[in-house]
């Protein structure tokens, strides 16, 4: 089953920041899509049952200085 | 680790990064590449070092960060210039070509202001809208191009380094959300200015402060963006952290409230013809006046403006690289350019500052100053708060004959102080004050009401003696006529004077009240002031002798000759009763 998770990730300033984060999520193999707006820090993802949040926020915040504000699901 | 010494090591130049997060993009791309084993990369030198087992082909580098909008060359095969452990990334060529904009740049200002092209237009009284309009075409076009273009330009292209992979359209929108906030802002900031005066309008220090903090912003993008001094880039990674953060939102957000607050901001930052107008519209003091005449000067600022957007938006490729360059080069030097006017502004005065000003015009050229008989003879009028003209442009070591009328001088007005020169002089209300002054050096001489409130920027800017004007012989270098009506020490004898003498102090307050003196005999006033006075009490006047009395600590003489008895009123310049003096046979 698909889900749509709503999050924020603070610390997104530019177009690298955003694709460096839809690129990493998209490795794992549990998310099918990941959109960021850099300005805002929100970040939609779509996922699979399967996907680990804790794995993924510590991935995301060990490329920079981001800090992964978990929303809820929609 | 121990591997590392096996690998092969290549240098590449990256061209499209700036900040962090574009070094670990690329070092997770380039690790994907076939033969790639580790990667460091630095956005500040803009350089990536590969260890590699094979090596890695180029064009696949390429392929794999192109999309992000970077570009891969090689540079330490045969970089010569390039030294391996340099800081920054400019080559020899890079500065050579800066170099050569740089005297292009230069070269076109010197070539445009010989040939009279930096315009003037005067501000006048009860303009129409499609004279405004045209102000804001010329405004835009020259002084004000130096202010709000430049930072436009910084802004854009910063923007432009930043998302290399937007196209033309995408550039141009936070660009034209700075240009629709700027109008909004102009028409209703105008209307305010229109409806509650001078609360909007900021003093000239401050003013002067936020040009100079404009420049700096300017001139460290625009180094940025020459990438001359690495620590200037270096700012960068810095200042988004706290100061920077929401400036940086700005250029980086695709957010219209950014741009468009930051366009709104420039209805504050100083340029010569928007503070003129918001004079104007402040002399009219009417809401409605002053929002048509604002909106339509942002209007006649628009078509420059937008062309520079689109300019900065819309090219591509190489010819991009060189616009950054260019863009670069203008910005530094609008950014010096405007710190020092903005020095002459908070009062700190350069020789050059008055040079090179835009919007100053030649004497020959200021229909305010006629010359007649060697000297400069300069006509202004008081009209309440306000001086009619305000600014006039005089040559050097030739005698000012300055005319006030200041029959309609209200308030402190009454009261004209010239701080430069030493100069505060009471306006009779009957007749039209002449003050003489010889200007010794070139330089602005500000002037103003003592309590600061008059017209802003009232100024006579001081050029060089180029019309070979062959000044008059006059006497001293400064003197009020039609000052005194009664004995100065210095011509006339003055012994039999009747001393009488004024103590201000915190104890005793103005002290006496009253004082008696016999009619037609000269009189010397000595006040001894113990308090520092500020504002209009700085300056006591007699309205009926002219009489100026400048409120230093320590004491101060006055000389007159009542001819009438009745009640003499000693005031502050705005014409509070302070003491007064009894005339008698």
């Amino acid at each position: 089953m698909k889900t749509k998770t709503t999050l924020v990730i603070k610390g997104t300033h530019c177009q690298a920041c955003k694709a460096l984060i839809e690129e990493v999520a998209k490795e794992n193999p549990c998310v099918s899509s990941c959109e960021v707006d850099f300005a805002t820090g929100k970040t939609v993802i779509k996922h699979k049952d399967c996907l680990d949040w804790e794995a993924l926020t510590k991935e995301i915040e060990s490329l920079g200085e981001y800090k992964v504000e978990l929303g809820q699901s929609i | 680790m121990k591997n590392k010494q096996h690998f092969h090591k290549v240098n590449l130049k990256i061209n499209g990064m700036h900040c962090a997060s574009c070094e670990v993009l690329i070092e997770r791309k380039f690790k994907k590449v076939v033969g790639v084993e580790k990667v460091s990369v630095s956005h500040t030198n803009g350089q990536a070092e590969l260890y590699c087992s094979i090596n890695p082909d180029l064009n696949q580098l390429n392929a794999s960060i192109k999309d992000h909008g970077y570009t891969v060359s090689q540079s330490s095969k045969k970089g010569t210039f390039l030294a391996q452990n340099k800081e920054y990334k400019n080559t020899a060529k890079d500065y050579f070509q800066i170099g050569v904009v740089f005297l292009i740049v230069v070269a076109g200002y010197l070539v445009f202001k010989q040939l009279g092209l930096v315009p003037s237009l005067g501000i006048s009284d009860n303009m129409s809208y499609g004279f405004v309009f045209l102000i804001g075409v010329v405004a835009a076009t020259s002084t004000c191009l130096a202010v709000t273009g430049g930072l436009l330009l910084s802004v854009a292209a910063k923007y432009n380094e930043q998302n290399l992979h937007l196209d033309g359209w995408g550039k141009f929108k936070p660009t034209l959300y700075f240009n629709i906030g700027r109008v909004v802002s102009y028409t209703i900031l105008g209307g305010l200015v229109g409806a509650l005066g001078s609360v909007l309008t900021l003093s000239p220090r401050v003013n002067g402060i936020v040009t100079i903090i404009a420049s700096a912003v300017m001139i460290i993008l625009g180094l940025q963006l020459l990438k001359i001094f690495p620590w200037a880039y270096r700012f960068q990674p810095k200042m988004p952290k706290f100061l920077g953060h929401k400036v940086h939102d700005i250029s980086d957000s695709n957010s219209k409230a950014a741009p468009f607050l930051l366009g709104a901001g420039t209805f504050f930052l100083p340029c010569g013809f928007t503070q003129a107008l918001q004079l104007y519209v402040l002399s009219k003091g009417d809401p409605m006046t002053g929002t048509l005449t604002m909106l339509a000067f942002s209007l006649g600022t628009l078509p420059a403006l937008l062309s520079l957007s689109a300019l900065s938006s819309f090219i591509k490729g190489a010819f991009q690289q060189h616009f950054l360059r260019f863009a670069g080069v203008v910005v530094v030097l609008l950014g010096i350019f405007n710190v020092n006017n903005g020095l002459t502004l908070t009062g700190i005065n350069f020789a050059f500052a008055a040079g090179p000003k835009t919007g100053s015009v030649l004497a020959a050229t200021d229909p305010n100053v006629k010359i007649v008989g060697g000297k400069q003879i300069v006509n202004m009028k008081v009209t309440g708060l306000n001086y009619s003209p305000h600014t006039f442009t005089v040559v050097k070591g030739v005698p000012v004959e300055w005319r006030i009328d200041g029959t309609q001088a209200e308030g402190c007005a009454q009261v004209i102080t010239v701080p430069s020169l030493g100069i505060t002089e009471y306006l009779s209300q009957q007749t039209e004050k002449v003050i003489t002054f010889t200007p010794q050096s070139t330089g602005q001489i500000p002037f103003s009401c003592t309590m600061g409130m008059t017209t802003r920027g009232s100024a006579f800017t001081v050029v060089e003696n180029t019309q070979g004007i062959q000044p008059a012989k006059t006497s001293g270098a400064v003197s009020g006529a039609n000052t005194t009506t009664g004995c100065n020490s210095e011509i006339m004898n003055c012994v039999e004077a009747q001393k009488i003498s004024l103590e201000v102090s915190r104890e005793r307050g103005v002290y006496p009240q009253l004082l008696t003196v016999k009619k037609n005999v000269p009189v010397e006033l000595t006040v001894n002031s113990q308090v520092p006075l500020g504002g209009c009490m700085s300056v006591w006047v007699i309205p009926k002798y002219n009489v100026t009395i400048p409120m230093k600590v320590g004491t101060t003489t006055a000389n007159f000759t009542p001819t009438e008895t009745g009640t003499l009123d000693i005031a502050c310049s705005m014409g509070s009763r302070m003491a007064q003096i009894q005339v008698t046979e």
